[in-house]
């Protein structure tokens, strides 16, 4: 990809929470219907959809293997249709391939749509299904391993090694939950307090049940083309500017530094590609899921010192009309946590604010900001820079 | 026996059955590279640092630090649900490679890290025994 190749002119979402009435594929087909009237193309325009894997879900999974978007969706003239995961690191993924379809002129116009149902499943199973997402069946689930803990020991040795204070990562769901409060499809609606999030019931240590991410019913949906195309058909494309990836590990006993991961490298990367710095950002959105990772990819990010990134979120300067506005939607913590949609979310918020389109959580002038994705136990870092312009 | 453990069970690849043969016999085995002497945990089928298929078996010291822990509450994969609260931790063995195991004989709130552990085998069914920590010191 070159700067500037590629851009995103259009988004689509459903509102995110419990929604046991709503299919997969009525999700689906909701954030797809949505992105293409926010677009104002033509549907038989769209020439290449990718379903992004929908974590636990296997029917629809092969529903959307076997074409079932297209056909549902009426796109007469659609030549691809495929289903792409990468896990949490999957709105990564899915731009990659479109840039596939895209670059090599075997499509024009591309619809990626995630949908996720966890309201299918019981509390058990999605705890099951986590733990085999981010944990080994040989060498820890037989130990009791599970998600929240693997989040739990990060933050402990990122705490241990920093000094960062239990507050400071409380200070990160607050932050999240301002922003929630101003997007119309978060699940979470209530304020919260830093008292409220460390007095709440521990789930694992350092994390209580505030600072664990809610799995939630879910989907968005974009459009994507090449730069040059995206000019005709909107005012305001957002273009893609520069990108940094990572691999490291799929047991986190793999990774080198619990306290960075990977993710200052592939942050670097992308600010190069770009010709921008981490100053020239007007948003920052960080999929950490986790506090302390939230934190620590902030950091990888430039906007804060090592150690400083928990000062900065108790501080206000990731709120609403902050320094740095942070995580516009809420995020995973509070925005909801949709598998693999967690990322696409937040690329989707990415694009409606530089597109002007954010509602009441529009940060006024927003021209240039970074995003990233992960899946697994953290086990792969992109980062992205998007802009309405190409610098 | 199977049937009453009714918790997950590691399922051996071919080139781990040597070190569940080796907790059976309270034996820690960790495979060595005997080319540029890396060892792999977990175990692959080939040297992940050089490509190289020979290898052999050590006995690990059994003893390592906490590199860091987590003491689960709540929200454990139902078939652990009736231990919480227990304490999961990273172990960096002295031969230089992180395990993860389960923390034993040891108050969830008294777990620290860098603090000094040792292997403890408990036997889970009569094919497999897994391998918990304990602080070293302690009685048991």
């Amino acid at each position: 990809m070159s700067k500037g190749e590629f851009a995103i002119i259009s988004t689509g979402e459903v509102a995110c929470g419990y929604y046991p009435e709503r299919t997969h594929l009525e999700i689906a087909s909701l954030v797809g219907y949505k992105a293409i009237k926010d677009a104002g193309v033509n549907k038989n325009d769209i020439d290449a959809v990718i379903g992004q894997m929908s974590i636990m879900g296997n029917d629809y999974n092969t529903e959307v293997t076997f074409g079932r978007l297209p056909e549902a969706l009426g796109l007469k003239g659609c030549k691809n249709s495929q289903l792409v995961s990468a896990g949490g690191g999957s709105s990564h993924a899915v731009r990659k391939a479109a840039e596939g379809l895209l670059g090599t002129g075997a499509a024009e116009l591309v619809l990626v749509i995630h949908a996720q149902k966890f309201s299918d499943f019981t509390p058990g199973q999605l705890a099951e299904g986590f733990a085999k997402a981010g944990c080994d069946p040989e060498w820890e689930i037989p130990y009791g391993m599970n998600f929240n803990a693997l989040g739990g020991m990060i933050a402990e040795r990122y705490m241990y090694e920093t000094g960062t204070t239990p507050e400071e990562l409380a200070a990160v769901c607050v932050s999240h939950r301002k922003w929630a409060l101003l997007q119309d499809n978060s699940m979470q609606k209530k304020e919260l307090t830093i008292k409220q999030v460390l007095n709440a019931r521990m789930v694992a240590t350092p994390y209580t049940v505030y600072m664990c991410n809610l799995l939630a019913d879910g989907g968005s949906a974009f459009i994507m083309t090449t730069g040059e195309r995206a000019r005709k058909l909107v005012d305001k494309p957002v273009y893609l500017l520069g990108e940094g990836s990572r691999f490291s590990h799929r047991n986190l006993t793999k990774a080198k530094d619990l306290t960075r991961l990977v993710n200052e490298p592939p942050a670097m990367d992308a600010y190069h590609q770009a010709g921008l710095g981490p100053e020239d950002m007007d948003i920052a959105e960080v999929y950490g899921a986790y506090p302390a990772n939230i934190v620590m990819f902030f950091e990888a990010m430039g906007f804060a010192r090592r150690g400083e990134g928990g000062r900065f979120f108790r501080e206000g300067h990731t709120w609403p009309g902050g320094k740095i506005p942070t995580c516009t939607n809420g995020e995973a913590l509070s925005f909801g946590h949709t598998g693999t949609g967690v990322g696409t979310a937040l690329l989707v918020e990415s694009v409606r604010q530089l597109q002007g389109k954010a509602g009441r959580a529009q940060v006024p002038g927003a021209r240039f900001l970074i995003e990233n994705c992960g899946g697994g136990a953290w086990m792969d870092a992109h980062m992205s820079i998007l802009g309405n312009e190409i610098p | 026996m199977t049937i009453e453990y009714g918790k997950p069970l590691p399922q051996a690849q071919k080139w781990s059955k040597t070190f569940w043969e080796g907790t059976k016999e309270k034996k820690l085995l960790l495979k060595k590279c005997k080319t540029c002497g890396n060892i792999d945990f977990p175990p692959y089928l080939y040297c992940t640092e050089c490509m190289s298929t020979e290898y052999e078996w050590i006995e690990s010291s059994q003893k390592g630090t906490v590199y860091s822990f987590s003491t689960t509450y709540v929200g454990a994969p139902p078939a652990f649900a009736g231990e919480q609260p227990y304490t999961l931790v990273f172990v960096d063995l002295v031969e230089g490679v992180r395990v993860l195991s389960r923390m034993v004989n040891c108050d969830p709130l008294d777990v620290r890290i860098g603090m000094e552990v040792e292997a403890v085998f408990e036997t889970a069914t009569d094919d497999v025994t897994l391998v918990m920590f304990r602080p070293v010191n302690s009685n048991r």
